[in-house]
């Protein structure tokens, strides 16, 4: 049996405590979640058990990697690969300003990540800059898939309340319940001018009227035209109408071909929204590097 | 501060859900004397038991069909003369419906298994006493058998099932409008879960054999030169189609004669 011993505590999520550990029979370093089970209630957590059994089936460099799970009657501990910090953390020790370079890095690595989930029929469903890794060298990991979800079977509707406000799409935000992997591009589009924007968050909306009247006016407020099927959704509350802002005063900072695929990924009607292998062979990404080489 | 050890390590195996013909024949419950027409009938029955359970507790039939497939492959790592079918049923239950994203209680669970049971000897109708020591035991052990069986299995507990595939080849076979042929398919891979074939063959070779039974059946005529079903998974070699139907075929009319009272008394 490896025995694992706590080093620090890294994090804190809605249902774990992260700690930096280090395996004593290897030397290596993990980081370790730990997951209270209440034996006399429920037994193991939904989302815990979806995120193990979803991980195991995941292997790809920007996917955080799942060692080990030791399920005890009180707690269970999931073994994960180590990485030094996430998005968040990162781009706060940035103060304002994230090299070109590595914008276009983290992005082309968050979608390798993502399509490489799309194509095993897995949506992630909570992309957010907590949720996304960094380690020393650069790489980025898609982490925390607690809330993710195959979609191998056809589903009729899917709990409303996934990601987080601030990167939730727009057909989420208005009750769609039906729903694909575009939710993922939008997350990530938001994420993407996140990073060229220094840290700054695109979309920080109090609420959920406040986040769409937030979208609706830098991308318009949508209509039968551009977005098929739209007022049926929006029938039940009026929303004032907006002119799309110029892109240019949304994320200043990214090139003519960056702005193309940004507008790419943010288009209102999910149905025209890239896929993340489409992303992936934008123009944006020529001459990518990988990390920070 | 280490770890305590009363945790048990899970190993973690890589995906693999199709199991060699040896672990097949010589099961731990043969091995411990239980004789293989008495283990047939325990399968069947815990997953009669699952599929009335998920009926009751409103669960999609994915549910019912991955706790069914969670039961089989668990019994061919462990006994059922060392543990219980019906607690590692309802574990089965308890555990798909979480994965499936449909999560009951476990106290529903426990609920509808004592109301099954209670059926089955033909006693009249009770709620479940839940301040018991009965269900504070029954609870205890689900909740452990659970545990048992993620262990088992690894964690590798996503099944993929041919639903998908048995609408999309049928599409593809320009079959999609003949509701009765996508009916039978579908009941005869339900049907299925009963048996071993999920342990024996990919769910795109299962898809094929159920539409080709269907089809059989309606006289409905498919692409033979070559045959079709060569066309959706490679590795689907008449043989194997031609076997797996023999045991579909066995399954259901074992069903028919032994079983279907569970369902039958439920609905009653
Ligand atoms: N493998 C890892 N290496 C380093 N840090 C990690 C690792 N996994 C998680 N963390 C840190 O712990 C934090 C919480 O982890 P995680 O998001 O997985 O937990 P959670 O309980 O699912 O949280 P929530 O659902 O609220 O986002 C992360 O934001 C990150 O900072």
């Amino acid at each position: 049996m490896e025995s694992y011993e706590k080093l620090v505590k890294i994090g804190e999520g809605t249902y774990g405590t992260v700690y930096k550990a280090v395996n004593h029979d290897t030397g290596e370093i993990v980081a370790l979640k730990k997951v209270r089970i209440d034996d006399e209630n429920e037994g193991i957590p939904s989302f815990a058990l979806r995120e193990i059994c979803l991980l195991k089936e995941l292997k790809h460099k920007n996917i955080v990697m799942l060692y080990d799970v030791i399920h005890g009657n009180k707690e269970l501990m999931i073994v994960f690969e180590y990485c030094d910090q996430d998005l968040k953390r990162y781009c706060d020790a940035c103060q304002g300003k994230i090299d070109p370079s590595i914008v276009q890095s983290f992005t082309n690595q968050l979608l390798q990540g993502l399509a490489y989930c799309h194509s095993h029929h897995i949506l992630h469903r909570d992309i957010t800059p907590q949720n996304i890794l960094v380690t020393g060298n650069g790489d980025i990991k898609l982490a925390d898939f607690g809330l993710a979800r195959n979609f191998g079977i056809p589903v009729k509707s899917f709990s409303a309340e996934v990601v987080t406000l601030w990167y939730r799409s727009p057909d989420v935000l208005l009750g769609a319940t039906l729903y694909d992997t575009s939710i993922d591009i939008w997350s990530t589009g938001c994420i993407f001018a996140e990073l060229s924007n220094g840290g700054q968050p695109l979309l920080p909306g109090k609420d959920v009227a406040d986040q769409l009247k937030i979208i609706f006016k830098i991308f318009g407020t949508p209509n039968e035209q551009i977005w098929p099927g739209v007022s049926q959704l929006m029938k039940d509350k009026d929303y004032p109408s907006y002119n799309a802002m110029s892109i240019l005063h949304v994320v200043p900072n990214l090139n003519q071909l960056g702005c193309d695929l940004f507008q790419l990924m943010m288009v209102l009607d999910p149905s025209k929204r890239c896929t993340a292998e489409q992303a992936l062979q934008h123009a944006y990404f020529k001459g990518v590097s990988e990390g920070y080489t | 501060m280490a770890v305590p050890t009363e945790f048990s390590g899970v190993v973690l195996s890589l995906e693999n859900t199709i199991y060699p013909d040896e672990k097949l024949q010589e099961t731990p419950s043969q091995l411990d004397g239980l004789s293989k027409e008495m283990e047939t009938n325990l399968r069947i029955a815990g997953c009669e038991y699952i599929q009335a359970a998920g009926i009751l507790l409103k669960l999609p039939q994915v549910a019912m069909a991955t706790a069914q497939v969670l039961y089989q492959r668990y019994y061919y790592s462990k006994s059922f003369v060392k543990y219980n079918y019906e607690i590692c049923a309802m574990a089965c239950i308890f555990l798909a419906a979480k994965i499936e994203e449909h999560p009951r209680r476990i106290r529903d669970v426990v609920n509808v298994f004592y109301h099954i049971r209670r059926k089955l000897n033909e006693l009249p109708n009770k709620v479940m006493d839940y301040m018991s020591n009965e269900y504070f035991h029954k609870k205890s052990e689900v909740i452990k058998a659970e545990r048992r069986v993620l262990k088992e299995l690894g964690f590798c507990v996503h099944v993929k099932h041919p639903h998908k595939c048995i609408v999309t080849y049928l599409k593809i076979l320009e079959c999609n409008d003949n509701t009765e042929l996508i009916q039978k398919a579908w009941n005869y891979m339900n049907d299925s879960l009963r048996t071993d074939v999920f342990m024996r063959y990919t769910p795109e070779t299962i898809a094929c054999a159920c539409i080709y039974l269907s089809a059989r059946q309606l006289g409905i005529g498919l692409p033979s030169n070559p045959p079709w079903y060569e066309v959706f998974d490679a590795t689907t070699k008449e043989m194997e189609v031609y076997l797996l139907i023999v045991s579909v075929i066995d399954s259901v009319d074992m069903l028919i004669y032994q079983v279907k009272y569970v369902v039958d008394i439920i609905a009653s």
